[in-house]
């Protein structure tokens, strides 16, 4: 079932928590609304769910006018930021909740509940109480229990949030897999663009109750729509400079000619930046190694520009570094792979 | 866990029952805690046991040894060849309970309201509903009787409508009412705020109407500091002197409760009766703080176990 957000606007006192944003969430469509803290994709998720009314605007489910209407009418499954599990209830009991709401039979409520205890691999926990949980199997038995109804959608509010670094990577990959195989419309809130692009099938951007960008995650990435989004998904160098006959201009620093944009502030990516032991390349720029990490699979190069004093990051393979023989103090010589401009933006 | 109980914390055995489990909380000893001198140790223990057996202690006691100077059978016949006595007892069950139940109602709303909305005028109400504790309850139940009075358009309606009012039932438990009005609300605002709207938000996402989240996520959560609020206002209700002296009119064998009759019987100087009735009124209250104690008993043993769970993963 699709969703559809038409021109809503929230406000709470002073703060305009969303100014007219609209988004459209396909059928089966898994959802990314990303952000910093204050941004309004909480507010948004929970007009969604029916929490909040919208001061104006509408919502649609497929062809239903849902603006309104309360959350317990709309058949949505809701996982909250800190699971909300029901303390005094087993696990197979807050499971179970929605459908002893229903009034299923006990018959009926223990073949579904088996059911989705197999889904979220928690087979055997079901006389556990929440407290005896761990952090991630108390999110797959909030899933679960959201899941329980057969809601048309599920809307989840920084599903990873309170997960320490492993687990949240593992639960990433196991939630996309859940949706491969359910493919129910979904929406999640996150801060974290590691969260967003390794699940999502589209991710919406937003900055102070505003969308800036939205689209697959690729495109979102390779081709960011202004400063704030190319800076939000990840490390960006940004070097500070004006344009000649057309030309992206540095200190010293000439891009080539495939960039992107328009503007005259450059950025790069560490990956997109590479290192030259002599100047081969037009227009690079001379830069001081002052720290060589190695993270994960790459090599991070912290360089110092000696006019500036400005630091450019760079991220090499592991391969290419070993070639350079890296170490502090070696001068280099840095040019970019691609480059994109932007206009100077003062606000962020 | 075994070996928290192993070690020489009083040289407790590791059965974990309830009475080791409250017993283990106590302070191993005296020594291993305290860098005190022995002096200011020992004055202080001194001191609290002063005040403890000066205050409560040798009164409570007198009063039971009095009561059953007597004997058992005289103590008995006191309470219960007595009309008067008997009715008392009979219209205190009647008012407690009452005031309580209403209370409860409305402890319950309030709390509830308090802690999940804002509304103006809701700082002014958390402010307010300690007045009862502040004000003297004379003052409360004058104010019943000068409201109620015939003067007035509420004594007024009353009259028509054929209500009895003051020197009555009604006014009895109201006035008790007014006086332990915040004593369900005070114990349960904590623990709503401690759980949270979430779990009840979840419920109303997962379908449940607003009875079924009540019942199902609200209700068990805070059972335990709601029978411990309606334990006190129990308490506090049964002994209510003041407010009720004042509207009740004082009526022997009609309007008089325990406390008021006690203190006639006392003024008549009916002794050993009014021994024997306050000592009743005594035993009521301490029920009533046994009653407490299981449950926080229980209350600790819950949370301990719960602890356990946790370690055990």
């Amino acid at each position: 079932m699709s969703i559809s957000v038409k021109n809503v606007s929230k406000r709470f006192g002073n703060f305009q928590a969303l100014d007219n944003v609209s988004i459209e969430v396909t059928s089966g469509c898994l959802l990314a609304l990303l952000g910093p803290s204050g941004c309004g994709k909480t507010t948004l998720l929970r007009i969604i769910a029916g929490l909040e009314i919208p001061d104006s605007g509408s919502v649609r489910y497929q062809d239903t006018e849902v603006t309104h209407s309360r959350i317990q009418d709309r058949n949505v499954g809701f996982v909250f930021q800190h699971y909300a599990l029901f303390r005094h209830m087993s696990v197979f009991e807050n499971i179970g909740f929605a459908l002893r709401v229903r009034k299923w039979s006990q018959s009926k409520v223990d073949q579904r509940v088996s059911e989705l205890m197999h889904l979220v691999r928690l087979q055997g926990m079901e006389d556990r109480m929440p407290s005896q949980l761990s952090g991630g199997q108390r999110q797959r038995v909030a899933l679960a229990r959201a899941l329980a109804a057969e809601p048309k959608v599920l809307l989840l509010d920084e599903p990873f949030g309170a997960l320490d670094a492993k687990v949240r990577s593992e639960l990433r990959a196991w939630l996309r897999r859940l949706h491969e195989e359910i493919h129910m419309t979904s929406v999640f809130v996150t801060h974290d663009q590691e969260d967003a692009f390794a699940v999502a099938d589209k991710v919406v951007v937003m900055r102070n109750g505003r969308i800036e960008q939205q689209g697959k995650p690729v495109e979102i990435f390779e081709h960011p729509a202004n400063p704030f989004v190319m800076d939000f998904l990840g490390h960006v160098n940004v070097f500070h400079g004006r344009q000649e006959n057309d030309v992206p201009l540095l200190t010293g620093f000439r891009g080539p000619e495939e960039g992107e944009g328009s503007g005259k502030w450059v950025y790069v990516r560490p990956h997109e930046l590479d290192l030259y032991l002599h100047n081969q390349v037009d227009g690079s720029l001379v830069g001081t190694i002052i720290q060589v990490l190695p993270v994960g699979g790459i090599i991070r190069v912290l360089l110092e520009d000696p006019v500036s004093t400005a630091r450019i990051q760079v991220d090499l393979h592991h391969l290419r570094a070993k070639e350079l023989l890296l170490e502090n103090g070696k001068r280099m010589w840095v040019a970019p792979k691609r480059i994109r401009t932007f206009e100077p933006e003062y606000s962020i | 866990m075994d070996s928290f109980n192993g070690d020489k914390v009083a040289g407790l055995s590791p059965v974990p029952n309830v009475a080791a489990e409250a017993a283990s909380f106590a302070p191993p000893s005296l020594r291993d805690c305290r860098t005190e001198s022995p002096f200011i140790q020992y004055t202080l223990i001194i001191l609290a046991w002063f005040f403890f057996l000066g205050i409560l202690g040798i009164p409570i006691l007198y009063l039971f040894t009095q009561a059953f100077s007597v004997g058992i059978s005289l103590f008995f016949q006191s309470i219960f060849a007595d009309k008067d006595t008997l009715n008392s007892i009979f219209l205190t069950l009647t008012i407690a309970p009452l005031a309580v139940l209403l209370n409860t109602v409305f402890g319950l709303n309030a709390a509830w309201l308090l802690t999940r909305y804002r509304f103006p005028g809701r700082t002014l109400i958390l402010t307010l509903i300690d007045l009862p504790f502040a004000v003297s309850p004379v003052v409360t139940g004058l104010c019943l009787v000068i409201l109620a009075g015939s003067r007035t358009w509420v004594g007024y309606w009353l009259d028509r409508l054929g209500i009895p009012f003051l020197n009555n039932t009604p006014s009895m438990v109201m006035g008790t009412m007014f006086v332990t009005l915040p004593i369900i609300v005070r114990e349960l605002i904590p623990v709503l705020e401690e759980i949270g709207p979430e779990q009840e938000l979840a419920a109303t996402s997962l379908g449940a109407n607003g009875t079924q989240m009540f019942l199902r996520i609200t209700l068990p959560n805070i059972a335990i500091g709601l029978l411990y609020g309606v334990l006190l206002c129990n308490a506090r209700a049964i002994g209510e002197f003041a407010s009720v002296a004042v509207v009740s009119g004082r009526i022997a064998g009609a309007t008089e409760t325990m406390p008021l009759r006690v203190e006639r019987l006392f003024q008549e100087y009916k002794s050993p009766a009014d021994f024997a009735l306050a000592s009743l009124l005594a035993l009521m209250a301490f029920g009533t703080l046994l009653a407490k104690g299981l449950i926080e008993n229980r209350l600790n043993y819950r949370h301990h176990s719960v602890k356990k769970g946790k370690m055990g993963q």
